[in-house]
């Protein structure tokens, strides 16, 4: 079955003067998929879905979004693109339904039917009893939610959510990735910008790691984080006069370690393949007093640190 | 104890102006990092001195008033006009440079059609015995029309006065010159307050470029702008509908402007055209509008809006002619001076035709037209990239 492309961009590039913000990325994002770009801040993605919404011209490159080019279709784009951005961008002395219904008739919906639609959406987000109340008066969570719907109300055919959950408390965000898991059922395709891994994992069929403008992996959450073996992730800290790299060269001696990294100023990680059963050994080797020991499954970030050797949040 | 207490203190007061100082020096930093903010603080002292050097500079100087003379000196068979053709030539050799004196080809009614319209500054008519009145010793007097300026008509009438009494010194000594003067305002006394009121309701207007720039500067701030840069509108009605809003607010300004003045007394003439009394300063304002978009094109935080708005306000308040009228070639680029112009003669002399308006009516216009495109060129390049 050939699989049908909503979203294109070709040898993309961005530079703001030396800094090369998105330094040619080349993305195919299947129709009807819901696909991450997972990165620390500052890796170029809100660049990458700026110049996807027309707002920002790339330097060089281009990108087709269902077949319209950035250059020369931005405004039809802007007809099938609903963006939620980063920061909560709101009318403040508006009503969260006034708000709404702004961007509705930019899209030229008809009252009968926004109306409809915004008490829908409101009410899915637990919105619709303060529905009419200033949305200065709302907590930040609330302000998320308006923010969220004003990229859907006119259901787009292509959505792009660039940090939709940041700064909200883990209620609010399992309330926003619920709305984002419901709309993806619509056939819409969902581009989702984060550097939360949690959120990446659990959202995108499919997504691609990027840093310093560069896609640096791609493919599927499980694809991934099968890169990087099969085992658990052995995380701990040592204290400060500890030589880590001695550590490291001894425990890679031991034949089931499948790699290790020195993060941060005291941790180090390693993979090892039955970990919780071998972690006597482990001990045994390090031969150090290790300190906030946690052994887990594969995430995404351990995907990052293998590719980079820094954490996301470190960035 | 108490040393060690006032050594606490002693500490304590450092740490406070510690804080001053740090936060003192974050004010600065972040003032002079906003480009368009540094502008207007580098900018204002200097557009303050132009704009008032310009203004009280050529107030304070000599400006060239165009009055009409009637000689009626020496008609009646008995009598001659030296003294009238002295005072003329006076006037034509010594002063021609601050009164235009045109002598000849126009009717009473010719003239005082001129200066309702004000194209003129002031009527003088010589009376046919005034060298007659001087040379037998009895009070000449001249009449002097001006426009409503009260101080048109004190200059004018003063020099005359002038020129009158030392020729009477001259000749014989006599008794002074009495001259009449009046303010052409179909026959009621104006007030200096009367005359300015008009362009009154048109400075209110001018802070509406604030307001313009204000608005979009806090939409680029917000994000709001690059928000509706994501849907299909159009950047140019985000502007029209930035405009039009403006519009109805300014509309609203100028009923309760025209209404304070009439509350607090100013001369509404009787002929006064309401249609016209609320359109110049619409149109005025769209002028204004076209300044304000070239702002907000150009500024993108509200606090540089604010103040680089008064470097176009200042001149069109100082250099337009709304406190005080000037004659000065800048003015006449500036939109104020033909708002004002309008206003006058509207609310004041009651004149409501195109012959009189229509040359402030096309400037409005043009002025308008011009800037609000050249403004939507300027927005449209400038928001491209948020």
């Amino acid at each position: 079955m050939i699989m049908e492309i909503a979203i294109e961009t070709i040898n993309l590039k961005k530079y703001f003067g030396d800094i090369h913000a998105v330094d040619g990325i080349d993305l195919q994002i299947p129709k009807g998929s819901l696909y991450g770009l997972l990165g620390p801040n500052g890796a170029g993605k809100t660049t990458t879905i700026s110049m996807l919404s027309t707002i920002l011209p790339p330097t060089s490159g281009t990108a087709k979004i269902l077949g319209y080019d950035i250059h020369k279709d931005a405004k039809k784009i802007r007809q099938i693109i609903g963006v939620c951005p980063q920061e909560i961008v709101l009318y403040e002395r508006l009503t969260a339904r006034e708000n709404i219904n702004l961007i509705a008739k930019m899209h030229g919906m008809n009252k009968t039917e926004y109306n409809k639609k915004t008490d829908e959406l409101l009410d899915r987000m637990g919105l619709l009893e303060r529905a009419d109340s200033l949305v200065k008066t709302y907590s930040g969570g609330m302000k998320r939610r308006v923010n969220v719907l004003m990229a859907v109300i006119h259901d787009p055919e292509i959505v792009i959510f660039d940090e939709p959950t940041a700064g909200l408390d883990p209620q609010s965000r399992r309330v926003v990735w619920d709305f984002i898991r419901d709309f993806q059922k619509r056939e819409s395709t969902i581009i989702l910008t984060t550097h939360n891994m949690e959120e990446a994992d659990d959202l995108s069929d499919e997504l691609v790691i990027i840093d310093h403008g560069k896609i640096i992996a791609q493919g599927t959450p499980k694809e991934l984080k099968g890169r990087i073996g099969k085992g658990d992730v052995i995380e701990f800290k040592v204290k400060d006069k500890v030589n880590r790299e001695e550590i490291i060269e001894r425990v890679e001696k031991l034949d089931f370690i499948k790699w290790t990294k020195a993060v941060g100023k005291h941790r180090i990680i390693l993979n090892a393949l039955d970990g919780l059963r071998r972690i006597n050994e482990i001990l045994d080797t390090v031969e150090v007093k290790m300190l906030d020991i946690s052994i887990r499954n594969n995430t995404l970030e351990d995907v990052f640190i293998d590719l980079t050797g820094r954490r996301l949040r470190d960035v | 104890m108490n040393m060690v207490n006032r050594k606490r203190k002693t500490k304590k007061k450092k740490k406070y102006k510690g804080h001053i100082l740090s936060l003192s020096i974050k004010n600065i930093k972040t003032m002079f990092r906003d480009r368009t903010q540094m502008l207007w603080i580098i900018g204002y002292p200097f557009i303050l001195i132009v704009v008032f050097s310009l203004a009280f500079g050529f107030t304070a100087a000599r400006p060239e008033y165009d009055v009409i003379v009637f000689d009626e000196d020496g008609q009646l068979p008995e009598n001659d006009n030296e003294f009238s053709l002295l005072l003329i030539g006076i006037i034509e050799t010594y002063l021609d440079d601050f009164i235009d004196l045109n002598t000849t080809s126009y009717t009473h009614e010719e003239a005082e059609e001129e200066l309702k319209f004000e194209e003129i500054d002031g009527i003088i008519y010589i009376p046919n015995n005034f060298t007659e009145a001087i040379k037998n010793n009895y009070t000449a007097k001249i009449s002097i029309t001006t426009i409503p300026d009260p101080v048109t008509e004190g200059v004018i009438s003063s020099i005359i006065k002038q020129i009158v009494d030392n020729i009477i010194i001259i000749h014989n000594n006599g008794t002074p010159s009495e001259i009449d003067t009046n303010r052409y305002s179909n026959t009621v006394q104006l007030t200096s307050f009367d005359y300015t009121a008009p362009a009154f309701i048109i400075a209110g207007i001018t802070v509406c470029i604030s307001q313009l720039a204000l608005h979009f500067a806090e939409e680029k701030e917000t994000g709001t702008l690059k928000r509706l840069n994501t849907t299909p509108v159009a950047r140019r009605n985000i502007l029209f509908s930035g405009m039009l809003s403006q519009l109805v607010v300014i509309a609203v300004q100028i009923v309760i402007l025209i209404l304070l003045l009439f509350l607090f007394g100013a001369y509404f003439s009787p002929e006064v055209n309401i249609f016209l009394l609320v359109l110049i300063p619409m149109l005025f304002a769209f002028t204004c509008l076209g300044f304000g978009i070239l702002l907000a094109s150009l500024t993108r935080s509200q606090s540089s809006a604010g103040g680089l708005a008064w470097f176009i306000i200042l001149p069109l308040q100082f250099l337009g002619g709304v406190f005080f009228l000037i004659d000065n070639p800048v003015s006449d680029y500036i939109p104020t001076t033909y708002a004002n112009h309008a206003m006058r003669l509207i609310m004041v002399s009651g004149v409501s035709t195109w012959e009189a308006l229509g040359t402030d009516i096309l400037v409005l216009l043009g002025f308008g037209l011009v800037l609000t495109i050249l403004g939507i060129i300027l927005f449209q390049r400038r928001t491209a990239i948020l």
